[in-house]
């Protein structure tokens, strides 16, 4: 089919009208060369006639007519217009309170559920039965009916007639084993009985114990140990700590030898001394040819107006007095020659461990050795033999401390090997008082600076004891575990408050002395420390004078040839008496102790004898009681007062239990 | 006449489908009371139920049907929404249905192919 021009437009009018929404419709276009008329159409149809123009471009050459099928949704080339349409709210409810009113929030439940086994308890009342106590004395029984209990002479007459019998023996031989077992059943109740001895008591805390305020290490921790402390005098706040190996060749190089603040001790018998205001390096040092030949184990500053005269000790067993201003040569030498010769024996001499000076009595020192001896001295003394006043038999191991008690200057301690002594100075034979051997060996020792009966000791495990001489000498007023170490040193502060002490690794630890340690108990406790010092010491004279006279009459006995034995109570063998150089002293022990054993045998006999005649004859004994118990007591006691003799001596268990008999023998 | 009928059959007309949105809410929720067990199956049944019905009238239309439901228990509810298509031919319709104890918000979106 072939379209005209004017067919054409209706076509094109026909296709747009229809908007190509004839859906599946096909439609035949046919188009001829005049496109031109199309061309003029209006510019809304252009787009839709230049597809058509397109395919008809080709052919325009001349008159053709072209057929083209096609599907009317590819030809209709509608373009579609997107907009942007702008954000609609499509619904909006509000809250409405209101209907939240309709709601009821629903309360939670608790609900207990249990999955045990349920189970009753019921009680019922069975039948009490009712029990009695009954007792029954049997006294007196077993007699024939025809003896009455009351008649006397029946039963006697009736004992006598048993005893007459021939069984009676037979019978009592039988018996008398199986009483004799029943009557050895001790039934007897010891009424001291300790009960719970061995159990701990449970650990009581101590109402105020000792405290420690601060531990200051040594920068050099582990290699020294604090060998002295002081504290800066006048209420100072400072504390020195001097500190060295004791180690024979013990100070190698690597060690340090600082200390801190000041120090004065060198291993190699030198004295040097230190100024704090004038640095670090010691000031001046002696010289090595006239210092001592050991080490320097105390040094003191004397009291002076000068103040620069010192002396020191050594283990070498000399005293040498430096003055400061000229340390080159000792201005003053005394050797510790206890047998006090003169020139005096350096090889004999006692080495020194510590000293004791008190500035009120300038010409006294007295000097504690490695040997366990206190050797009191005095400078002032013409000869240098007399120079040793006094020594003292006070340890059997190196005594570490000595120092006079602030308030009784004439009453001194010492510490050493594990106990304390108490001494008075002008008695040389024993201690006034001394305390039970420690667990651990003390190292060193100080008087309370506030109160006269309390010292402080410093142990080998590291504890620090605190006693009181006026509540106990049996065991220690606190005990303050410092360090694990053992401590070396133990100083007061002038307060007495403070406390300081080194450790064998250096380790200065600062305590805190509780109140009841530092002010005193009572007003009277000077006098009471005083008067138990006083009465101490007057036992211990009056012991020592009966030793004296018992060593004397042994003495005047040996050279009798040993003839007294008879001498009732044969006196106490003291150690003492042994060590002397008496005339076979074993064999004498001996013949003592048999003697004595003798004498008891017969003494235990005589009474026994005693008692016997008493209980069977009631009647009868005048003169066996009379006579006999007496004698007996009269032993007994001089047994006890010689068994006394000997403990005193060898036995310090509890020097407090015969403080009592002694003042009876007095 | 015939153009007209055409045209309408191109275009989106709300009004029939609110119809539609409508009676489809009415038959699945009716007067049933707010059970959170059933919504999802409501939701479901609404959304089915109105696009099988705009289907059967059968034009050449792409769907898109929501719908929410919410209880009504004070609390508020707001959308909105935005698009980017033909306007001459493409429509939207948001119905809010309510009972005493929900609301259900159904939108159709039709998009001319």
């Amino acid at each position: 089919m072939v379209m005209r021009t004017p067919i054409l437009s209706t076509l094109a009018e026909v296709l747009w009208a229809k908007k190509s929404y004839t859906p599946c419709a096909l439609v035949e276009i046919v188009l001829s060369t005049e496109v031109n008329g199309i061309d003029r159409s209006d510019d809304d149809r252009r787009p839709l006639i230049r597809g058509l123009v397109h395919v008809c471009g080709v052919t325009s050459a001349g008159k053709m007519s072209v057929v083209l099928r096609k599907k009317e949704s590819e030809l209709k080339g509608r373009s579609a217009r997107f907009h942007k349409v702008p954000a609609q709210l499509l619904l909006s409810i509000h809250p409405d309170p209101s209907l939240l009113q309709q709601f009821v929030p629903m309360e939670t439940q608790d609900v207990a559920i249990q999955s045990v086994p349920k189970m009753s308890q019921h009680e019922v009342n069975t039948e009490t039965i009712d029990f009695a106590c009954a007792g029954m004395n049997h006294t007196e029984g077993g007699w024939p009916k025809d003896v009455s209990l009351t008649e006397d002479d029946q039963k006697i007459r009736y004992k006598k007639k048993i005893e007459k019998d021939d069984y009676y023996i037979h019978a009592m031989l039988q018996l008398g084993a199986k009483i004799e077992h029943c009557i050895r059943q001790n039934n007897a109740i010891d009424i001291y009985e300790m009960y719970f001895e061995n159990e701990e008591s449970p650990m009581v805390e101590e109402p105020e114990p000792i405290k420690t305020v601060n531990v200051i290490r040594d920068p050099h921790a582990g290699q020294r140990m604090v060998t002295s402390l002081s504290f800066a005098p006048e209420g100072g706040h400072k504390i020195a700590a001097s500190y060295s190996s004791s180690k024979f060749m013990g100070l190698k190089e690597g060690i340090p030898k600082e200390s801190y603040v000041w120090d004065i001790s060198v291993s190699n018998g030198q004295v040097a001394w230190w100024d704090v205001r004038q640095g670090s390096r010691p000031v001046e040092s002696t010289g090595l040819e006239v210092s001592h030949t050991q080490m320097v184990t105390a040094l003191t500053w004397m009291a002076h107006k000068t103040r620069t005269e010192l002396f020191s000790v050594s283990t070498d067993g000399q005293v040498l007095w430096w003055d400061t201003r000229k340390l080159s040569q000792p201005t003053d030498s005394l050797v510790l020659d206890p047998l006090r010769e003169d020139p005096p024996n350096h090889g004999r001499a006692l080495s020194a461990t510590c000293l004791e000076y008190e500035a009120t009595m300038p010409t006294k020192l007295m000097v504690a050795t490695e040997q366990g001896q206190v050797v009191a001295c005095n400078r002032r003394a013409r000869s240098p033999p007399d120079r040793i006043s006094m020594i003292y038999n006070a340890h059997i191991a190196p005594i570490y401390s000595i120092q006079r008690n602030p308030f009784f200057l004439k009453n001194f301690m010492t510490v050493g090997d594990w106990t304390i002594k108490l001494w008075a100075e002008d008695f040389k034979e024993s201690p006034v008082l001394w305390t039970k051997p420690a667990s651990s060996q003390m190292r060193s020792g100080c008087w309370s600076a506030s109160r006269s009966s309390v010292l402080f000791t410093a142990r080998l495990d590291g504890a620090l004891d605190a006693w009181d001489f006026l509540t106990s000498w049996s065991k220690p007023a606190s005990t303050c575990q410092v360090v694990d170490e053992g401590l070396e040193v133990v100083v007061m502060h002038e307060g007495g408050r403070l406390l300081a002490s080194g450790s064998q690794l250096g380790t200065v630890s600062l305590l805190h002395v509780p109140p009841r340690l530092v002010q005193p108990s009572d007003r009277h406790e000077k006098a009471a420390f005083t008067a138990i010092l006083e009465r101490e010491t007057r036992r211990e004279r009056v012991l020592e004078a009966r030793h004296k006279e018992q060593r004397l009459r042994d003495r005047v006995k040996i050279g009798a040839g040993r003839g007294g034995g008879g001498a009732l109570g044969g006196p106490g063998v003291d150690v003492e008496e042994d060590a002397e150089p008496s005339v076979d002293p074993i064999k004498e022990a001996e013949e003592e102790y048999f003697r004595q054993v003798a004498e008891l045998q017969a003494q235990i006999e005589q009474e026994d004898a005693a008692a016997a005649s008493v209980a069977v004859e009631v009647t009868h004994p005048p003169e066996d009681a009379g006579s006999n118990p007496p004698a007996g007591e009269a032993s007994n006691s001089m047994q006890a007062e010689s068994d006394e003799g000997l403990t005193t001596h060898t036995d310090v268990e509890e020097p407090k239990s015969y403080s009592s008999n002694g003042s009876a023998e007095r | 006449m015939d153009e007209n009928a055409q045209s309408e059959e191109h275009q989106f007309v709300v009004d029939e489908v609110s119809t539609i949105i409508k009676e489809s809410i009415e038959t699945v929720i009716g007067g049933n009371a707010y059970t959170s067990a059933k919504v999802n199956n409501w939701t479901s049944q609404v959304v089915e139920n109105v696009l099988g019905n705009l289907s059967k009238l059968n034009k050449s239309f792409k769907y898109i049907v929501t719908c929410v439901i919410m209880q009504k228990n004070g609390a508020g509810l707001h959308t909105a929404s935005s698009c980017y298509w033909d306007n001459t031919t493409d429509g939207s319709c948001t119905v809010r249905w309510e009972n005493k104890t929900m609301y259900c918000i159904v939108s159709v979106f039709g998009l001319a192919i």
